[in-house]
């Protein structure tokens, strides 16, 4: 296996508030990669910095072997590192096949070509109902689903996707895993943000654990959930692992 | 209505809009439509910034007046065409959208609006000091040298109708495609989500500025077509705030973001205009401005995606 992303000591600030504080590991090539911690553990200001919305203070990160430290979001975007929004924020005054054919324009420029495109994906995400139904007019889920399926059809190599999980019931998530397997199965490595232990144990090869900015822990996920300083730090005493 | 009664309103309005000159020879009435003609041009190209990308501009005059003095100037000092000296504004007014562009596209908010706002402020007081140049508060009359098409000098009012209708027709063609071009979707996406728009990879200050070098090239033809046309133009009435402000009011007026918005609100409230001036200028002063703000706030209250979403089917 090779290294898809690198991140190497990265630190990021917000006035005196230390976000990340030296953080470096390696996303491999084509794995579901789970990244957990409690609330303000620097999750988020982490994608948001791999993504290029913030420029980090100090480090790299290299995605195949390449710097792409504090590229702009749509260069980081048109590179393969695409992103959902922890609350989905689809083009709401758009169809859904308007919102995903905007995304498929990133190397097309024929609106046809792109149309082709976002059918496909649409399809494959299994909007397909809800092709010419404008997205204010969706149910959060589809929502959800329609920014994931928007960040794939920029033909991404990497996906971070940030609690794309929270909120949905369970018939939704057990989808909403199936569907995450699916798109890993075509070759895109996963980055996943999420609070739902049991979707982060059903889906990650690996995860990783952050603390008040810092690594706290790596490696499989069942090795890591009963790491006690995981469980003191995040889980909480009451989290019984089985 | 079936769709065969439905071209024959079509092609007799075309007909009735083609041969009216023809059928009407009052040159005050002619040159009302070239107005709102000339109007409908220019909100057609303010709306693909202001509308489409949701950038508003409050300074379109200083595209205008740009293109309108440049040609002016030109035939006044160098007997030199405004076909040529038009193109020159228009080049002009496009450096000037960069100007303006450059800094205030890469910030969110209001810095847009106040750039353009202070940018047309900055060309109307250009206009007033170079007096000697430009005539000043005077103005600059445009000498007619008896008919001359080389020089848009005509003694009729109908050739400057058929050119706003030429040049009204090209600009919505233009739009219509670019609204289903990869820019108008991209401009779309930006009027509704910067962050989202920009993780899919679109340039967004980029984008902004393409459509607004494309808003100000048109209205800067529109400046040269009604310098020509009136023979006369003055920094304040054509680099001045409430034309920048009208620009905007046809487009907000008719349908905001939509093609057919500004020919809409363009007809409306140019005709709107002259009419209570005809009717009601006699009256009191500021009657006409009454009604004005009047139909402004009563599209707001009740309509605000404008008129033009009457005529559309409910989807």
């Amino acid at each position: 296996m090779s290294a898809v992303l690198e991140v190497k000591n990265l630190k990021k600030s917000f006035g005196g508030i230390q976000a990340l504080k030296n953080v470096s590991f390696n996303v491999e090539q084509g794995e579901i990669l789970g990244l957990i911690g409690p609330n303000g553990s620097g999750k988020s200001t982490f994608v948001n910095v791999v993504c290029g919305l913030y420029r980090p203070d100090a480090g790299k990160v290299l995605l195949k072997g390449d710097d792409v430290t504090g590229l702009e979001p749509p260069l980081a975007a048109s590179r393969g590192i695409a992103r959902t929004f922890q609350s989905s924020r689809p083009f709401l005054n758009l169809t859904v096949l308007d919102n995903v054919i905007v995304a498929a324009l990133i190397d097309e420029n024929r609106v046809d070509a792109a149309e082709k495109i976002a059918l496909k994906t649409i399809k494959f995400t299994g909007l397909e109902q809800y092709v010419n139904t404008k997205s204010c007019n969706l149910p959060v889920e589809k929502r959800k689903r329609l920014d994931l399926c928007r960040a794939l059809a920029t033909k991404p190599s990497i996906m971070m996707l940030d609690e794309v999980m929270a909120g949905l019931n369970p018939k939704e998530m057990e989808e909403g895993i199936e569907l995450l397997r699916l798109i890993n199965q075509t070759g895109i490595t996963i980055i996943f943000i999420e609070h739902v232990m049991k979707a982060v144990m059903a889906l990650c090869h690996r995860v990783v654990v952050f603390n008040q900015g810092e690594l706290l822990a790596e490696g499989e996920p069942q090795i890591v959930m009963k790491d006690e300083r995981v469980v003191k730090a995040y889980l909480g005493g009451s989290y019984k692992p089985c | 209505m079936s769709k065969k009664m439905k071209y024959a309103v079509a092609g007799f309005f075309a007909l009735l809009i083609l041969a009216f000159p023809l059928l009407v020879d009052n040159p005050y009435i002619i040159h009302t439509f070239f107005m709102v003609f000339l109007f409908a041009t220019m909100g057609l190209g303010w709306n693909l910034i202001g509308g489409y990308g949701a950038q508003l501009s409050l300074g379109h005059a200083a595209f205008f007046a740009v293109g309108a003095y440049t040609a002016v100037l030109f035939v006044v000092y160098k007997s030199i065409t405004p076909f040529l000296g038009g193109v020159v504004g228009i080049v002009f007014a496009v450096i000037l959208a960069i100007i303006i562009g450059l800094p205030s596209f890469r910030l969110r908010g209001p810095y847009f609006t106040l750039s353009t706002i202070a940018a047309a402020e900055i060309v109307r007081t250009l206009l007033l000091h170079f007096q000697d140049f430009t005539g000043g508060a005077n103005g600059i009359p445009i000498p007619f040298k008896g008919e001359n098409p080389l020089f848009l000098q005509f003694y009729s009012k109908a050739p400057y109708y058929y050119l706003a209708l030429i040049m009204l027709i090209a600009v919505f063609l233009l739009l219509r495609f670019l609204e289903k071009s990869k820019i108008g979707r991209y401009l779309a996406a930006i009027r509704e989500d910067q962050d989202a728009a920009e993780s899919l990879g679109i340039k967004t200050h980029k984008v902004k500025m393409i459509a607004l070098i494309i808003s100000a090239a048109i209205t800067a033809a529109c400046g040269v077509l009604y310098a020509f046309t009136v023979g006369f133009i003055d920094p304040d009435s054509i680099a001045g705030l409430s034309l920048s402000i009208e620009i905007a009011v046809v487009v907000i007026v008719g349908g905001i973001g939509t093609l057919w918005g500004p020919i809409v609100g363009a007809g409306v409230v140019i005709l709107l205009t002259e009419l209570t001036n005809m009717y009601l200028g006699a009256m009191r002063s500021g009657a006409s401005l009454m009604l004005y703000g009047l139909l402004l706030i009563i599209v707001i209250l009740f309509k605000p995606q404008g008129l033009s979403a009457l005529f559309r089917k409910k989807s």
